[in-house]
């Protein structure tokens, strides 16, 4: 039967193939020098599948991996996000990220407006379960305790016929979640090129899980195309977001070659584009070889140079792409001039008994931002929203609107979201009382000592300008699009760290001892109470016989010597 | 009221006061021997602060206390917030108060039946026999022990919400004593409703209304069932307040099912830390049956003729085995004990319990503090701990009990007797 | 809902011998005789019990056993991989993504195309046991899933912390030697394997196979009851043991096998003698009742794929694929025109409206 399906699936094939014209993918690598130096890769491979939505056609794929169109027609989502990242993105020296991500896994779905709340919590633990199959990563674990739908702090980025609100949300974060090999192994699956074609192969796992900061992203949505959304673009974009120290590499000089361990060997075929982008702003080093083309990208202003790279017109030209930084001038050293907004997040207070968590945000623009902070807290860290402060130097200020769902034990997460106006040039401390609790032992983890982690805030915020800002427009499909993109207003998330907290420990090997000692306790006090409930008091005649301890003690001990001797 | 009582008033307020005023209050606030899920003054802010932003405190996991409390925290809290502390320590004061009165009206009664049997008991027995300065001097002891006690003081400065039961148990045991029958039913109605464990004294008080009745079996199930309407009326109450009854869930099943394992000074925490999940339930009925029900009747039959010994012993047993004990309460059963001071010279293991209320009072937040803070220490050490103050507990609870019994006994057939007789339970 | 999905199961056994015969295709009838005289599929579920840096060498063995058995050629949708610590990304790992089978670094056990199924703290008994019996909650994904038949050959190699009649799983909880005897036998009864290869890699290994009572079971363990079962050497470099002397000789053993392979199952069960492994490893065979020296070891290390060639002409018809036209928009996508240019509308990003 094995054989036959085989040869159906040839023929299939062959046949679909041939209409691979309802595709566009596109491959794209941005590279920035960073401060201290760090260099950014940035990799975005965008499929774009124009299907019809009446028909099964989701099950017809071509460039897109059929694992995911099946998720869109088993699930009913409308869109997905998945990132699976570690390492820490220093928004302060580094700028904004191009796609920020929380540490670990993070995932959020929007669903079909058509689905009940129950149809959504169970097509939500679905879902999650076919993705740790499908990504080899611990999605299994997202549960009813660790879900919220946050109201304020996510939109749909679809263009989907009908508005979706918050109910149709469904976010969580598992920041214990580790991100290797075993990860990246199927995320490149999904690609329409094999791992050894094109921008792909620039992925040795060896290389990109040595970097500082490493995420691996899947962004898929839809486009409705005509009002019925009969007509419709499933867009995906896979991203691979990178910082690489080049104190690795010996030296601050450094090329593609350094930074994945080989050249880039191509171009996908399927590809319609593949392009890569080297920021040159404000940067002195030479290139080899020579850019034939530098984009100036006014954007909110600020200006930024990159040099454009056509990888297919390269591939003509030798069979070995590098793209090297050569000759780098030490004159200038670069002032940093820290991004408009950025955030710091600790703990504070000593023991175990209660603590603070502190969302410390800057704001070093010189006028007043809008933003909201979400804050996705698990229901073993109880928190008291009357201890909620926002401090500046000056004194308190009051937040324009909050959304609090308190969390309950072993059933929901503590959900939160603060939108408050941080004044310009400000420094503002967001703090808020929590209590360590004591779980049960079987709820510990096997490495309870480690810890346990509470999920990264969010920061969700509209900037007025694009300084340091690098993130595409919404309705860019392409990272180029970005280029010369100004907008009214720009549209900025950034995560903090996730924390670590270390909740009191019982003795996991004592569960016997003390089912005992508390029953004798119990029992203490049941002995005498029978005793004196069921029995009556009555005079009696001591018992002769009866000899104090230390008699019989010296009788047993004298006893035993007469034995012995 | 007299100038000793009014003296002692004073004094205790005045230092309840200063410690509250002092930088320590703080820490006492939050300490777990004082403060329990159930009654701390952080949560009540927490749920008052949610009710009033609009968000249902009952829905999440930090509020557990009464409607009727959240109520009235929310009406002091806005509009006395800043005397809170005066005002717990008025209702402190007032409720050392109620007890002075209640004790003396006890120790009147039981003077007063005292002298029906008098004639049946034994020569030589005058020494373990109440005399008519002890109506006198017993409620000043009891008040006394109330106010002075270290554990109520902290219990006040801590701000709990124990202050307010034991107003309300010492509100029962006033009207008990002076036979007001609706107030003394509908304090333990609303204390039933805070604590869930007082509703076994409504043992003790239907015997005592039927005291001097012909048809008493009538007149007991008449005040239980007033009881049980006056408590389900004020649930009903609580449910057109807050518009549900999720409520219950929080408070009473919060209580039942132990839900939140943080370390108190009870048997329960530690217990079901370790417990095996599928065992828990077993042993949760279990523990729930023997702090309630399973010693109520047995003890019922033995002391019916004393409906105040009754209390004060099933008072001190829910106290010991409940789910979140906290000190406040302890204090309050405590000062209850004088008014059987006629029993003591039965109690022989006065030494012992007295030493080891002391021992474990201080080794208690010390290992806790070695244990959250220094990291020196583990979860074992302070359940040991916690283990022999029950041990302690009880031990006082029994040995009351049988100096009870043994005062009984020897009024009738004497304090003195031969050498070569002993006293014991057949 | 167990009561009802056995239900349904024993519908489907029921119905499907009908169900065969009402289909269209037919197997041919040669590959049919075969596959009831021998397996038709292999599957390997390796398992990896401990957690923590520490326990490194356990993490290698495990991948070890998952290179050879993948480089014979069982595909990764057949391998349960289940690795409860992650020692390649550790930061401790000064070699990120890679763990080695020795410090010379001969072979990098973790490769470059790796799935792992069961990470981390998904490794636990309940899973374990769930896994064998075939017992999965609802909605499990399928590369988590046992997906074997009464024609499967499985591998099954356990490492871990053992001790007599019990594996750790992650320091937590434990196994019993009866409890995995009685999983074997539940995959026996529901016909969940055809014939089963266990190994473990354990101190006191041998006491886990003592109380099979399943047929067809052939299992070897690293040592015998009484015996630890010692680790190969240390790696200077990340400061701990790297791999089990049993395994290391193993993965040597297996690392000359080939695809196309003579070797019988009776030489591997010879591999690690005493004097290099230590321990002595231990071999139950009387529930098998082949003679292993006529199983080649590619009847669990590897993988039957039976292809039958013909030379008529298979019909099928293929009017359920729509005929599509091209699209247009994506040609102008291709083109370069954007979703702005196409006048797509997007929903706003941010509430701006909640600040007065």
């Amino acid at each position: 039967m094995k054989f036959l399906k085989i040869l159906i699936f040839l023929f299939y094939f062959s046949i679909v193939h041939a209409k691979y014209h309802n595709n566009v993918f596109n491959e794209e690598l941005v590279i920035k020098e960073l401060n201290n130096n760090f260099v950014n890769t940035f990799f975005q491979f965008t499929t774009q599948w124009n299907y019809q939505t009446y028909n099964n056609d989701l099950l017809h794929t071509d460039f897109l991996s059929r694992s995911i169109s099946e998720l869109f027609l088993h699930y009913d989502i409308v869109e997905l996000h998945i990132t699976l990242s570690n390492g820490l993105w220093k928004t302060e020296s580094w700028g904004f990220p191009i796609e920020s991500a929380g540490s670990g896994g993070e995932l959020y779905a929007w669903f079909k407006n058509h689905l009940s709340e129950d149809d959504i919590k169970k097509q939500w633990i679905e879902l999650s379960e076919a993705l740790s199959g499908l990504l080899c990563a611990s999605f299994s674990f997202v549960e009813e305790t660790n879900t919220i739908n946050p109201e304020f702090s996510f939109r749909p980025t679809s263009s989907w016929n009908v508005p979706l609100n918050s109910s149709f949300l469904r976010y969580t974060a598992l920041p214990r979640e580790v991100v290797c090999t075993e990860n990246l192994t199927p995320w490149k699956k999904l690609l329409p090129c094999d791992s050894q074609e094109g921008f792909v192969s620039l992925l040795n796992a060896q290389h990109i899980y040595s970097t500082n900061y490493h995420s691996l992203g899947i962004h898929v949505r839809h486009i409705c195309i005509d009002q019925t959304c009969s007509n419709a673009i499933l867009e995906s974009k896979q991203t691979v977001n990178l910082v690489h120290d080049l104190k690795l590499f010996g030296g601050s000089e450094w090329s593609i070659r350094k930074l994945f361990g080989q050249g880039l060997n191509g171009v996908c075929a399927m590809s319609s584009s593949s392009k890569i982008f080297l920021d040159i702003t404000d940067k002195d080093f030479e290139i080899s070889p020579q850019p034939e083309n530098v984009i100036l990208s006014k954007r909110g202003g600020s200006e930024s140079r990159y040099a454009e790279f056509d990888v297919r017109k390269l591939v003509q030209e030798s069979k070995m792409i590098n793209i090297a930084i050569i000759n780098k001038k030490h004159k200038t050293i670069p002032i940093t001039r820290p991004p408009p907004l950025f955030a710091k997040r600790f703990l504070l207070g000593t023991g175990k008994e209660s603590g603070k968590i502190v969302n410390q945000i800057t704001n070093s623009h010189y006028a007043s931002l809008n933003i909201i902070i979400l804050e996705n807290i698990p229901w073993f860290v109880p928190i008291y929203l009357h201890t909620l402060k926002v401090k500046t130097r000056n004194g308190e200020i009051k937040p324009s609107s909050i959304k609090y769902i308190p969390g309950e034990q072993r059933k929901r997460p503590y959900y939160l979201e603060i939108a408050l106006t941080i004044p310009s040039k400000t420094i503002i401390e967001i703090s808020i009382d929590f209590d360590y609790i004591f779980l049960r032992w079987q709820e510990y983890p096997p490495d309870a000592n480690h810890g346990q982690y509470i999920p990264a805030a969010i920061i969700s915020a509209m900037l007025p300008m694009a300084l340091n800002y690098t993130s595409a427009p919404i309705e860019a499909s392409l990272y180029a699009e970005s280029f010369n993109a100004t907008r009214p207003s720009y549209f900025l998330r950034i995560h903090t760290e996730a924390l670590l907290i270390n909740l009191p420990t019982p003795d996991f090997s004592m569960p016997y001892n003390v089912i005992c000692l508390a029953c004798t306790v119990v029992a203490l006090a049941f002995g005498p109470l029978h005793n004196m409930t069921c029995r009556i008091l009555v005079l009696q005649k001591k018992d002769e016989t009866k000899k104090s301890f230390l008699q019989r003690l010296k009788e047993k001990l004298f006893k035993k010597k007469e034995k012995s001797e | 009221m007299n100038k000793k009582l009014l003296y002692s008033l004073l004094i205790s307020g005045a230092i309840r006061y200063f410690i509250s005023i002092s930088k320590y209050s703080r820490s006492i606030e939050n300490h777990v021997e004082i403060s329990t899920p159930l009654n701390s003054f952080k949560r009540l802010k927490e749920g008052v602060f949610l009710y009033d932003n609009g968000i249902d405190p009952y829905d999440g996991d930090i509020f557990h206390e009464s409607p009727f409390i959240l109520i009235a925290a929310n009406f002091l809290l806005k509009n006395f917030g800043e005397f809170i502390s005066l005002i717990l320590i008025i209702i402190d004061l007032l409720s050392a108060v109620f007890i002075y009165y209640g004790s003396k009206s006890i120790s009147k009664r039981n003077y007063e039946r005292q002298q029906l049997e008098v004639s049946t008991y034994a020569k030589g027995t005058e020494e373990i026999q109440f005399s008519k300065s002890d109506i006198d001097n017993i409620p000043f002891i009891c008040a006394f022990a109330y106010l002075f006690n270290p554990y109520s003081i902290l219990n006040c400065v801590g701000q709990t919400t124990t202050v307010w039961s034991n107003f309300l148990l010492s509100v029962v045991i006033y009207s008990m004593s002076k036979n007001m029958k609706f107030i003394c039913l509908l304090a333990l109605a609303f204390e039933t409703q805070k604590n869930f464990y007082p509703f076994v004294l409504i043992v003790p008080i239907a015997l005592a209304f039927s005291e001097n009745d012909k048809s008493k079996n009538l007149k007991r199930i008449i005040t239980v069932v007033t009881f049980a309407s006056i408590f389900g009326l004020l649930n009903y109450i609580a449910f057109t307040y807050m518009g549900n009854w999720k409520f219950l869930d929080s408070t009473f099943g919060f209580i039942i099912h132990c839900r939140d394992l943080t370390p108190n000074i009870g048997l329960f925490w530690y217990f079901f830390t370790e417990m095996f999940d599928h065992f828990r339930e077993l042993f949760l009925y279990t523990f729930q049956l023997n702090t309630t029900i399973l010693y109520l009747f047995p003890l019922t039959f033995t002391f019916k003729e004393s409906p105040e010994f009754l209390l004060t012993i099933l008072l001190s047993l829910v106290t010991i085995f409940s789910s979140y004990p906290c000190i406040g309460a302890i204090a309050f059963y405590m000062s209850l004990i004088p008014l059987w001071k006629r029993c003591s010279p039965f109690m022989s293991h006065n030494f012992i319990v007295i030493a080891t209320f002391i021992v474990t009072s201080i080794l208690g937040p010390t290992v806790y503090h070695l244990w959250m803070y220094a990291n020196s220490a583990n979860a074992n050490f302070y359940f040991g701990v916690t283990l022999v103050f029950c041990t302690s507990q009880i031990f006082l609870l029994t040995d009351l009990c049988f100096a009870y019994l043994k005062r009984k006994f020897c009024l009738t057939n004497g304090v003195t007797f031969d050498k070569t007789m002993k006293l014991s339970l057949e | 809902m167990e009561i009802k999905s056995i239900l349904k199961i024993l519908l489907i056994l029921i119905l499907s011998p009908l169900l065969c015969h009402s289909s269209e295709i037919e197997l041919p009838s040669k590959y049919v005789e075969r596959a009831a005289q021998g397996h038709t599929n292999n599957w390997a579920v390796l398992v990896d019990t401990s957690r923590f840096w520490f326990n490194y060498r356990h993490v290698a063995n495990v991948l070890s056993i998952y290179r050879s058995v993948k480089r014979l050629g069982i595909p990764d949708s057949q391998i349960i991989l289940m690795v409860a610590e992650d020692m390649a990304c550790n930061p401790r790992n000064p070699r990120p993504a890679t763990v080695f089978n020795n410090m010379n670094q001969q072979i990098n056990v973790y490769g470059n195309d790796v799935e792992v199924d069961y990470r981390g703290y998904e490794v636990t008994v309940e899973n374990f046991v769930r896994l064998l019996t075939g017992r999965n909650h609802n909605g499990t994904a399928r590369s988590k899933k046992l997906l074997t038949d009464s024609g499967s050959n499985v591998l099954i190699y356990l490492t871990g912390h053992g001790g007599e009649g019990f594996l750790k799983f992650q320091d937590s909880e434990e196994i019993t030697s009866q409890e995995l005897a009685d999983a074997i036998e539940q995959m026996w009864q529901k016909q969940r394997y055809h014939e089963l290869f266990f190994m473990i890699d354990t101190c006191q290994a041998a006491s886990m196979y003592e109380k099979f009572y399943s047929p067809n079971i052939l299992a070897v363990a690293s040592s015998l009851v009484g015996e630890d079962s010692l680790s190969h050497h240390v790696d200077p470099a990340i400061g701990v043991y790297i791999i089990d002397r049993y395994t290391y000789y193993a993965l040597e053993f297996l690392e000359k096998v080939e695809p196309n392979s003579k070797k019988t199952m009776a030489e591997f069960l010879s591999v690690c003698p005493k004097r290099v492994c230590i321990s002595t490893v231990g071999v139950r065979r009387d529930l098998y009742p082949k003679d292993p020296s006529s199983v080649p070891i590619t009847n669990f290390f590897g993988s039957v794929r039976p292809i039958e060639m013909t030379n008529q002409v298979v019909n099928i018809s293929m009017s359920s694929i729509p005929d599509e036209k091209e699209s247009e928009i994506v040609e102008k996508i291709a083109k370069g025109v954007t979703y702005s240019d196409l006048k797509i509308k997007f929903p706003e990003q941010f509430p701006s409206n909640i600040f007065k």
